[in-house]
């Protein structure tokens, strides 16, 4: 009897100690989020514009509009998305083995400067890139004079913009979780594989990359969501059309006052975002099931 | 018939001798002499408007606009502040904000709310009021100074884009888009001398054109409605219509306007014909990039004195008939906590001295034509002969205003046409 009183007691401490926790939870991220949801389907009206009564307007418009505008924007920002994600971890991991395999002097040096994109504020980014990218910034102009290639670099149909930057924002991420755990990788292992004749590019292959493929989809996840979700990035480097999805956001409720659409297009997002991370656990999962 | 003449005659000499000498800045009750109006007709004095003011005190405001704006704003509210005593606070937070701020606050039925007066363009402008979201008081006729608002052409002052006001906008200026030209490549004839001869024009010269997408920046947007305007049936066709109400038979020629801007397309800047924004645009113009773009002349006359923009480069003209002039402007939120401190900032913006401010601080005209004059003569340097006004040779405010073309924008036609050219032009 007196153990289970202690044990209730405990119970109630540890929920008393992550009460602060809780609400903050549930008031800054789970309420907002199903009052988004239910603003969808017009069963809330946190603003105007909302249909009165349950409505799948803002969805029909999302999948049905003649033209496929959503649809399209959806794939775009999704593909753009992709590659961005694709380069930004392979250079935050080409970084990280060259530090784990070279180890050279400067090693401090050179992780502190590839930390610097953390620290820079997106929008700033965003505009620094802009400058570097536009036709008569540096980028563009040693393409032209040098390579004779006067392609768009920034406010392009192809997103290359909005890549590029994107990449270079995000690498940092991938970097620091890459090198972190290749720093946790016992050197014995490296050493075992070249005393039996491994090259570095066996190694690699056989030892790192095995050893640190869920680090690679950790920092993967992490960064398809925060580029899938940017703004800054797509409202500096984005064009005409096709547009980032953030981008209809602001467009339909803040230009248009369509509040209606940016709930959809939240949800979408939201949905989406709960979707790549369930792939990543399933993933997980189904490596421990091994 | 003699008698007539002669008092006419008398009127007509005595008036030459006394209109010189009336006073500049007048108070309503000189309008309106106590002698011929009982008082229960006219309720309020202007100069007891002024005390009032001085006793709530305070003045709230929120705008928005360039840099160059901002800072002009913010001298404006200090100005204010030191001349009445009432202190000023001016707010860069944008009109989404503005809008979101005064609807909240109506629907949650706050008595004194968090500003004052808003500066506004027209759609977010009929947005509120229909929300009721603006003081519903004839304030144009309560400010003494918005007498200088000219009342033709219609549309500047008891419109705002064609969304009607009643009386509770004012304007104190326009803003002015133009055709900018780099002059060091280009002289004027071999220019396009209409709105429509850009089309012509590019096609002789590829990729020295653009204008700015029509969603991200005005200029862009304000230009192409002259363009609709010219080739889709004429001003007329559109000026003060409901467009809700007749948007089927406006819109139903559109696709000339389409067709035109498509055929456009494959002769302008080739890397990037719609630059993302009025910013992006003029940068592709000082970068050499293109010769020929529409642009406010607020962002001429910015990037000139940031030294971003050659002067020699610039050269500025208004093609024919005219590109539409929008006149944002304020309003006062219906539940303004200092409504009479927000008239008196109104009739100091419309004062001359401000009005005579306006060329040289933010690179536009003044409502007040007087005051444009004046300034014209003591600095010419900054109006008439500013890079950023057309040529004096060329132009002349007061001909444009009374003798026209002279286009006001109309939103509810802008705003849907901006929304189609994402699929009819972009998408393309």
């Amino acid at each position: 009897m007196k153990k289970r009183t202690g044990i209730q007691k405990d119970l109630i401490i540890d929920q008393l100690l992550i009460a602060p926790f809780t609400f903050f939870y549930v008031g800054m991220i789970i309420i907002p989020l199903i009052l988004i949801f239910l603003s969808s389907f017009g069963l809330v009206h946190l603003t105007t514009g909302i249909p009165k009564g349950f409505s799948l307007e803002g969805y029909r418009r999302f999948f049905f509009t003649p033209r496929y505008p959503y649809l399209y924007a959806f794939a775009f920002t999704f593909l753009v998305t992709l590659v961005a994600t694709i380069l930004a971890t392979f250079i935050g991991y080409i970084l990280a083995l060259f530090l784990k395999i070279r180890k050279p002097k400067w090693k401090n040096f050179f992780i502190s400067m590839m930390r610097l994109p953390l620290f820079v504020p997106y929008l700033i980014a965003s505009f620094m890139w802009w400058t570097l990218l536009y036709p008569k910034g540096y980028l563009s102009m040693i393409l032209k004079h040098f390579f004779g290639l006067a392609i768009p670099l920034t406010n392009d149909p192809l997103g290359i913009g909005i890549i590029l930057c994107a990449a270079w924002m995000k690498f940092s991420i991938a970097f620091n979780i890459m090198h972190s755990q290749l720093e946790m990788l016992p050197p014995d292992l490296e050493a075992a594989a070249r005393n039996l004749g491994a090259n570095t590019w066996n190694v690699i292959k056989r030892i790192y990359f095995p050893l640190t493929i869920y680090g690679v989809l950790s920092a993967a996840a992490a960064i398809f969501l925060s580029v899938f979700i940017a703004f800054s990035i797509a409202f500096v480097h984005g064009t005409s059309w096709p547009r980032f999805l953030s981008m209809l956001v602001y467009r339909d409720a803040v230009e248009r006052g369509e509040w209606l659409m940016g709930y959809t297009i939240s949800v979408i997002y939201i949905v989406v975002a709960f979707l790549v991370s369930y792939l990543y656990m399933k993933i997980l999962a189904s490596r421990e099931v091994r | 018939m003699k008698r007539i003449l002669g008092f006419i005659l008398i009127m007509f000499v005595a008036g030459i001798f006394l209109v010189p000498n009336l006073p500049a800045e007048m108070t309503t009750n000189q309008f309106m002499p106590e002698k011929t109006w009982p008082s229960w007709m006219y309720s309020y004095d202007w100069n007891k408007m002024v005390e009032i003011a001085k006793k709530e005190g305070n003045l709230h405001i929120i705008g928005f606009g360039s840099p160059d704006e901002k800072a002009f704003y913010l001298k404006l509210a200090k100005m204010f502040t030191k001349k009445y005593g009432i202190k000023t606070t001016y707010d860069h937070a944008g009109w989404f904000t503005a809008v979101q701020t005064v609807k909240d606050e109506k629907d949650r039925k706050v008595a004194k709310g968090k500003y004052d007066l808003l500066f506004l363009w027209g759609k977010p402008f009929w947005d509120l009021y229909t929300y009721g979201g603006v003081w519903d008081a004839p304030i144009v006729e309560m400010v003494p100074n918005a007498r200088k608002i000219p009342i033709y052409p219609p549309g500047i002052k008891y419109y705002h884009d064609m969304y009607p006001t009643y009386g509770t906008f004012i304007t104190p200026w326009p803003w002015i888009d133009v055709f900018l030209f780099n002059k060091k490549k280009w002289k004027r004839e071999q220019l396009p001398d209409t709105l429509e001869g850009l089309l012509d024009w590019a096609k002789k010269h590829p990729g020295q054109a653009a204008y700015c997408d029509p969603q991200k920046g005005g200029s862009g947007h304000t230009y192409m409605l002259g363009v609709l305007f010219a080739l889709t049936g004429g001003y007329d066709k559109y000026a003060y219509k409901d467009f809700d109400k007749y948007k089927t038979e406006l819109t139903a020629n559109w696709n000339v306007l389409w067709n035109w801007l498509n055929k456009l397309e494959p002769y302008l800047y080739k890397n990037n014909p719609y630059p993302a924004g009025n910013a992006a645009t003029i940068k592709l113009f000082e970068a050499n990039e293109v010769s020929l773009i529409p642009m406010w002349t607020t962002y001429i006359r910015q990037h000139i004195r940031s030294g971003e923009l050659d002067p020699d480069t610039v050269g500025v003209y208004i093609p024919k008939p005219t590109i539409p002039v929008p006149f944002d402007g304020y309003c006062v939120a219906f539940n303004a906590a200092n409504k009479a401190a927000a008239l008196v900032y109104l009739n100091f913006v419309l004062s001359e001295e401000i009005q005579r401010m306006v060329p040289d601080a933010i690179g536009t005209l003044p409502v007040d034509l007087n005051a444009w004059y004046k300034e014209a003569k003591a600095n010419p340097k900054v109006t008439v002969d500013a890079p950023w006004f057309p040529l004096k040779s060329d132009w002349d405010y007061r001909t444009w205003i009374d003798k026209g073309p002279f286009w006001t924008r109309h939103a509810g036609v802008m705003f849907e046409m901006m929304k189609r050219w994402e699929d009819e032009v972009a998408r393309k």
